[in-house]
C-alpha cells in the first residue's frame, strides 16, 4: 500500500549537536496511553506506518494500553523524529528520547 | 484507550437490489418491485384489523412498564400503516429526508408488530407462507429505509474504494470539519492536543520542536481538511484520500473528546444533559471513523 509522503521542509535536526549526547545510543520511539484514540485506530495507525504485521502491532497497542506506553521503534534521532512526526500527523501520542 | 466502537457491522445486504436508492442530488427514490408492492399494498391498507388478537405490547409509562390496550396497538398501526401506504403506493417515487424518516420509523414499527403478531398466532401451511411473504416485505422495507442512514466505505479491487454517505454523516462531517478548521491555528486549549511535545518534560528541546514541527503539522491537517471536504461530494477515493478522510476525523474526535473530558471510563456525569448533543456527534463520529478502518484495514 502506499505511504503518505514525508518531506521534512529541512534537515529534522530539532537539537544542536551536543557533546553530552552519546550519539551511539539509539533513540526510542514511544507511544503513550490515551483515553481517545480507539485501539483498532491504533492497531491500524502501527502497521500503516512501520510495517509491522497484525499481531505484532495489536501487542504493542495492548502494551500502550496495560502498561501506558511501548517503545515502536527506535534508530537514529533523525529516524526518530520523522517518526514522531508522522505518529502527531495521526493523533498519536508519541516522544522520542535516547536508549538508557 | 477505548477498545472499538459500538454498532453493528454493516448488515448483510438482501439478494435483491435494495428499493431505496440516494440520487445525484440528494433525493431519495423509492421503487417496489411490482409484485411485491401489490402484496404491501393490500396488507398495509387493512393492517390494522389484522394482527394477532393475542398480541402483546409492553411500553414504558411514568407509572412503569405497562401493556397498550387493543385500541391503541391499533392506532399505532393504523398510523404507521397509513404513512408507509401515501409512500409506497405512489411507487415508484422520490422522497426528501423527513419522509425518508418517516418512513423508516413507521416501517420498523410495522416490522416489529407483525414479526411478534406471526410468532403470537404461530400460522402454518398457506397462512404461514403469506404471513412469512408480507413479514419479508416490510422488513425488506425497513432494512432498506435504515439503509440510508449509513454511510458505506468499500475497497474496491483496482484499491480505490467506493463512496457512499449518509446525509446525517455528511452533515456531521461537514460541522466537524468547519469546526476543526476554525480551531486549528487558534490557542484553543483542546486543539493542544493534536500536537503534543516530542522530547517528554525536555522544555527547551520541546520548544525547538514545536517551533520546526508545528507549522508543518498544521499544513498537513488543514491538506487532510481539504481533502475531506472534497470527499463530501464524492462517490469514490483513492486510498490516500481516505487515509485523510481517517486522520480527519480522528483530529476531530481528539479535540471533541478534550473538550469534553473524556477519559478511560468513558465521559464524565453529566446530570444536566449539557452536552447532550456533542456526546452524539463525538460517537458517531467514533462509528464513522471505526467504518473508515474497517475499511482500510483490508488494504495492509
Amino acid at each position: 500500500m502506499s505511504e503518505p509522503t514525508f518531506e521534512p521542509s529541512s534537515p529534522v535536526g530539532v537539537l544542536e549537536p551536543d557533546e553530552t549526547v552519546d550519539v551511539e545510543r539509539p533513540w526510542v520511539v514511544l507511544v503513550w496511553n490515551d483515553p481517545i484514540n480507539l485501539m483498532p485506530y491504533v492497531t491500524f495507525v502501527l502497521r500503516k506506518l512501520f510495517g509491522y504485521s497484525e499481531s505484532k502491532a495489536h501487542a504493542l497497542m495492548l502494551e500502550v494500553h496495560l502498561n501506558g506506553r511501548a517503545a515502536v521503534s527506535s534508530g537514529t534521532r533523525e529516524s526518530a523524529e520523522r517518526d514522531v512526526f508522522r505518529l502527531h500527523e495521526h493523533g498519536l501520542w508519541a516522544t522520542m528520547q535516547q536508549d538508557d | 484507550m477505548p477498545d472499538a466502537w459500538s454498532g453493528a457491522d454493516e448488515r448483510d445486504l438482501d439478494d435483491e437490489p435494495p428499493w431505496i436508492v440516494l440520487g445525484e442530488d440528494d433525493e431519495f427514490t423509492i421503487a417496489v418491485p411490482a409484485e411485491r408492492l401489490a402484496l404491501m399494498v393490500a396488507r398495509l391498507e387493512q393492517a390494522a384489523d389484522a394482527f394477532s388478537t393475542e398480541l402483546t405490547v409492553e411500553v414504558d409509562s411514568p407509572t412503569g412498564r405497562r401493556l397498550l390496550e387493543r385500541t391503541e396497538i391499533a392506532r399505532l398501526i393504523d398510523d404507521a400503516s397509513s404513512t408507509c401506504l401515501d409512500i409506497v403506493r405512489h411507487s415508484p417515487a422520490t422522497l426528501d429526508y423527513l419522509e425518508l424518516v418517516d418512513l423508516t420509523q413507521s416501517s420498523e414499527l410495522l416490522t416489529t408488530i407483525w414479526s411478534l403478531s406471526l410468532q403470537a398466532d404461530d400460522p402454518d401451511g398457506a397462512d404461514l407462507e403469506r404471513e412469512l411473504a408480507w413479514v419479508a416485505a416490510i422488513g425488506k422495507l425497513a432494512a432498506d429505509c435504515e439503509d440510508m442512514f449509513l454511510t458505506r466505505i468499500r475497497p474496491r479491487d483496482d484499491g480505490t474504494f467506493t463512496l457512499r454517505w449518509s446525509l446525517v454523516d455528511r452533515a456531521l462531517v461537514r460541522e466537524a470539519i468547519a469546526e476543526l478548521r476554525s480551531l486549528m491555528s487558534s490557542d484553543d486549549p483542546a486543539i493542544s492536543r493534536l500536537f503534543p511535545s516530542a522530547y517528554g518534560s525536555d522544555a527547551e528541546r520541546n520548544a525547538g520542536w514545536d517551533v520546526l514541527m508545528r507549522g508543518e503539522l498544521i499544513d498537513k491537517r488543514l491538506a487532510a481538511l481539504q481533502v475531506t471536504e472534497e470527499l463530501m461530494t464524492r462517490r469514490s477515493c483513492t486510498e490516500d484520500e481516505l487515509n485523510a478522510f481517517m486522520r480527519c476525523l480522528n483530529d476531530a474526535r481528539l479535540v471533541l473528546g478534550t473538550q469534553l473530558d473524556v477519559d478511560e471510563s468513558g465521559f464524565p456525569a453529566d446530570p444536566d444533559g449539557a452536552t447532550r448533543t456533542d456526546r452524539i456527534v463525538y460517537e458517531s463520529l467514533t462509528h464513522l471513523l471505526g467504518r473508515t478502518v474497517e475499511a482500510l484495514s483490508g488494504g495492509l
